[in-house]
């Protein structure tokens, strides 16, 4: 028997059935490629287990035939990094979908990899709680996203999807399990990462190259009774991030976002077309929340304020009147609308690829500017610049986003594309902002400007954690 | 008239496919939020391979660009299996909201062709049921001259009148009650009412899912020609396959015009019921109801901008006519006894009752699977009793998963309950 066909039969013998193993060419290419620009790679094979011992003993597999392994929850992550750079096997874990567990009381769920924003979102609903929805796919992981520093609705008021983590399981790549926060003192304890030295941060934000994360425990805030979105507009992003950084430093806003014309278009304009005379060049919303009346007054007074007093100082900041149906768009979370890329991709064609950037809002509008001159004047076609910038808590630095779509059957154009990423991406590194689940090509960039230390110690834990770098090798370009 | 395109025509609109995966689960934020699944092949093998309008795109790709060689014999039947064992319910193409949606029934369709052509489909028990309707025009390898057995007890029968009820094959052979109650409701109704004999043959729907094209074309062909010649005014089906083909792909692929109006017996009856002319007594049942996808989102109009004139060329606007869900639910509810509950999954986002595709067939596992988990979505519904269909594929269908299930769940055609409710 060759090694392919014995490879096969453990897989099945693992997992207990053929149906849940694939080496056929025909289903490898169906995990070959994303919406990014990332060319395809095949895998060998795919698996679906079931249970946290399945996957043990598939990593086992994996380290003794030396095979990498890439998990993979729904491949929207709009980076490529699901695409396995050196073949292997895709572990597909849709068939762990189970919501184990939802306590209003401590206010945390327990989740498996396999459950949908679009399901816990109802389950979380029925009990009054939330969790920060991105406007991504309502069918993608809310656990990969979680674990890639995902970012939602409620990021501004309560930090990244990544800090809502309470507690985590965790297959290492050599196939031991390990619990990180309280569960790994108590099992049925998943309120806290804190305050046990944060081994979380083994497995958050690596892309799937340090473990394969199978339980995780995540805070669900409630849903307070009363909201108001502040709509506002401004023609240029200094105006609009100068009211930002001074509004947000009240911490009001469950979600503080603006977005270029370009990006307020639906669908995004492919290729570039003009801004019509007299429209603002920057509309933004500011969402907030209330748990009672009176609370959410005081925000809105405020915001009001901020708004007048900026004017007051010559910033083009206005108040904008916009209809309730758009400004419902921002809270009906998560969306099918933008999850399923029509606002993005519907004029485009298919492809979509991005700089999503975290950056601090100071440098905003000059990375801003130089990307404008990218898109608009240095490729052919020119493409819009659809940018959306977003204030993290913390406030001082938050979300730069460069929304790229592409027509995925013209390779010219999808080429066209890539380079104009790759290059904003550069200007975007050297001005100090970092990119979120960048695709192999941010990472050489990365890599290039990084603290020597930085990389070595990246090396370390890899080699610590991956001996045998089987865990979706490749994304870091440094093993 | 659209005729058929090749593969290579549609890949304008599949490869804007973004591999967003909505097209997997169905989900609509509400409030409340709701999602569900929605893919029966999907969930079934759960490999993204199988799972929604994604996967077709993908395979597509590979097809037309050899991104796998479809000349080793294994690789040809995997690539068989992914695209044959789809029930072309379209349940994904009710998700996508991309330029790819409008054409994502035609274009899986258009997948199975081109792979009949190449050799690769369809599949072994299509083959033999081909084979059938060539021979007996019936896909279930029964004698043409049994075809009207169902009739016998039939009095006054006639060949000419106004109308002719199609029966269409399920009917005919398995399904005769359904048949028979659609004959006792129209002569109860006073209609003056015909069949076709045996110059019904198979409307091609089980050939045209296929992804054949020549013979089916013969079918339509005979059955307008016959239609036309006799000058019925209306025909009137109760069969949600033979209601697309007859109403929508006679025309839209081969542009065989029917003199006479298509309605399902569910327009049949909302029509009368307009009018005043359906009295229907009592009968007490708490039922829900199962859309069937032929009658149901296969029937969405969608506005397409091919020139390029509102937004661009190619562009999905809008679905600007919705296919049959109120219509039979109008019926249904005027029925005095019957308490009628919704599925949780319905219209546009109703889960396929698992026979459609070809899969009863060449796929059964699949096919049983799909009818098991829409009956426990009725048994979750309290006190439903009956889940009631207007299709007899689907009754079918849903039949069998109640029987595996071992389920008290009684399924039903939609005339058969009015039928009882017109004694
Ligand atoms: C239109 C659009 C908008 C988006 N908007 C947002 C947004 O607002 N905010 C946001 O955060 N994201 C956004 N995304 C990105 C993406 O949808 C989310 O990050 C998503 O939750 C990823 O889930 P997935 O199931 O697709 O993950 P995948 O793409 O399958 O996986 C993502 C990464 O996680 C790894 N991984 C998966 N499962 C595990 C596991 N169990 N253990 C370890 N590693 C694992 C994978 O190897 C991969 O590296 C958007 C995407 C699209 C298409
Ligand atoms: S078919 Fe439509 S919904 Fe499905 S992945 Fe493609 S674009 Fe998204
Ligand atoms: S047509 Fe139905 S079975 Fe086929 S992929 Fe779409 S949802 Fe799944």
């Amino acid at each position: 028997m060759d090694k392919k066909d014995r490879i096969y039969k453990v897989l099945t013998q693992i997992v207990g059935d053929e149906k849940w193993v694939s080496n056929s060419p025909v289903d490898c290419w169906c995990y070959s490629y994303d919406m990014s620009f990332v060319r395809p790679k095949m895998p060998q094979y795919v698996v679906l287990p079931q249970t946290v011992e399945e996957i043990q003993s598939i990593v086992r597999l994996a380290n003794a035939e030396k095979l990498p392994i890439v998990p993979f929850t729904a491949g929207t992550n709009i980076g490529g990094l699901c695409i396995p750079e050196q073949g292997g096997i895709i572990i597909d874990l849709k068939r762990m979908n189970k919501i184990l567990k939802i306590d209003t009381e401590s206010r945390y769920a327990i989740i498996e990899p396999g459950v949908s924003h679009a399901e816990l979102a109802q389950e979380l609903y029925k009990v009054k709680a939330r969790f920060g929805w991105p406007v991504g796919p309502p069918s993608a992981s809310v656990l990969a996203a979680a674990i890639n520093h995902g970012i939602g609705g409620i990021t501004g008021r309560y930090g990244l999807n990544s800090q809502q983590i309470t507690s985590m399981e965790v297959i290492l790549p050599t196939g031991e399990t390990a619990r990180v926060g309280s569960c790994a003192i108590r099992p049925d304890a998943w309120h806290s990462l804190l305050p046990l030295p944060r081994l979380d941060g083994l497995f958050q934000g690596w892309l799937g190259t340090t473990g394969i994360v199978t339980k995780l425990g995540i805070f669900i805030p409630p849903v307070p009774d009363y909201v108001h979105i502040g709509t506002f507009s401004a023609q240029n992003l200094v105006d609009m991030e100068k009211f930002m950084r001074n509004f947000s430093k009240y911490e009001y806003h469950d979600d503080f976002t603006a977005i270029s014309w370009w990006l307020s278009q639906v669908p995004i304009p492919y290729p570039f077309v003009e801004k019509p005379k007299g429209a603002a060049e920057w509309n933004g919303y500011c969402v907030m929340y209330g748990f009672t009346e009176k609370e959410l007054e005081n925000k809105v007074d405020t915001f009001n304020k901020v708004i007048a007093s900026e004017r007051k100082s010559g910033n083009t900041i206005d108040a904008t009147d916009v209809p309730e149906e758009s400004k419902r768009g921002r809270t009906q979370l998560p969306s099918q609308i933008v999850g399923s890329t029509k606002n993005y991709c519907k004029m485009g064609g298919g492809g979509i690829s991005w700089p999503g950037t975290f950056t601090p809002s100071n440098k905003w509008a000059l990375v801003y500017d130089q990307w404008k001159d990218i898109y608009m004047n240095k490729l052919s076609p020119a493409l819009s610049p659809a940018v959306r910038v977003t204030m993290y808590r913390g406030t001082h630095y938050g979300m730069l986003r460069l929304m790229t779509p592409f027509p995925r059957d013209r390779p010219a154009e999808e080429a066209n594309a890539a380079n104009g990423i790759v290059e904003c991406l550069k200007v975007l590194l050297d001005a100090g902002g970092i990119p979120y689940k960048p695709p192999v090509a941010y990472q050489r960039e990365i890599n290039q400007r990084a603290d020597p230390g930085y990389v070595d110690l990246i090396m370390k834990v890899k080699d610590m954690l991956d001996p045998n770098h089987i865990m979706n090798p490749g994304k870091y370009q440094v093993r | 008239m659209e005729n058929f395109k090749d593969l290579k025509w549609y890949s304008q609109f599949f490869r804007k496919c973004s591999k967003c995966g909505t097209c997997k689960s169905a989900y609509s934020y509400g409030p409340p939020p709701t999602f569900a699944t929605i893919c029966p092949q999907g969930e079934y093998f759960k490999l993204d391979s199988y799972f929604g309008s994604r996967s077709k795109s993908f395979l597509g790709h590979a097809i037309l660009e050899n991104k796998v060689d479809l000349t080793d014999p294994a690789i040809q039947e995997d690539m068989q299996k992914a695209v044959f064992s789809c029930t072309v319910c379209g349940g994904c193409q009710s998700q996508c909201l991309l330029d790819y949606k409008p054409w994502i029934v035609d274009y899986i369709e258009q997948m199975r062709n081109h792979l009949v052509n190449m050799g690769i489909g369809p599949t072994k028990a299509e083959k033999a049921y081909q084979e059938k309707v060539i021979k007996d025009h019936n896909p279930y390898g029964e004698t043409h001259s049994s075809r009207f057995n169902w009739l016998k007890d039939v009095k006054d029968l006639k060949t000419d009148g106004n109308t002719v009820y199609f029966a269409g094959c399920t009917a005919s052979y398995r399904r005769t009650e359904i048949a028979k109650s659609t004959a006792s409701v129209l002569s109860k109704l006073g209609e003056d009412w015909a069949v076709m004999g045996e110059n019904e043959y198979c409307c091609g729907s089980p050939l045209l899912r296929a992804g054949l094209r020549d013979e089916p074309q013969k079918l339509a062909e005979h059955n307008v020609d016959y239609i036309n010649d006799q000058g019925f005014k209306t025909v009137v089906t109760a069969c949600a396959g033979c209601y697309k083909v007859l109403s929508k792909e006679y025309e839209k692929w081969w542009g065989l015009k029917l003199k006479a109006k298509v309605l399902h017996t569910s327009q049949y009856l909302e029509e009368k019921m307009q009018k005043g002319g359906l009295k229907l007594n009592k009968v007490n049942a708490t039922v829900t109801y199962h859309d069937p996808c032929h009658m149901g989102r296969h029937m969405n109009h969608y506005e397409v901008d091919m020139e390029g004139k509102k937004q661009w060329k190619g562009s999905f606007i809008q679905i600007d006519k919705v296919g049959l869900y109120e219509t039979p639910r109008n019926v249904l509810k005027a029925i005095p006894g019957v308490e009628f509950k919704e599925m949780y999954r319905n219209r546009d986002n109703s889960f396929c009752c698992g026979a459609g595709g070809g899969i009863k067939s060449s796929y059964p596992d699949v096919a049983l699977e799909t009818a098991k988990t829409r009956v426990q979505e009725a048994e979750k519904i309290q006190g439903v009793q009956k889940i009631v269909s207007p299709c007899p594929f689907c009754v079918t269908n849903l039949g069998d998963g109640a029987k595996a299930l071992g389920s008290k769940m009684e399924v039903v055609d939609l005339i058969q309950l009015v039928d009882q409710a017109l004694k």
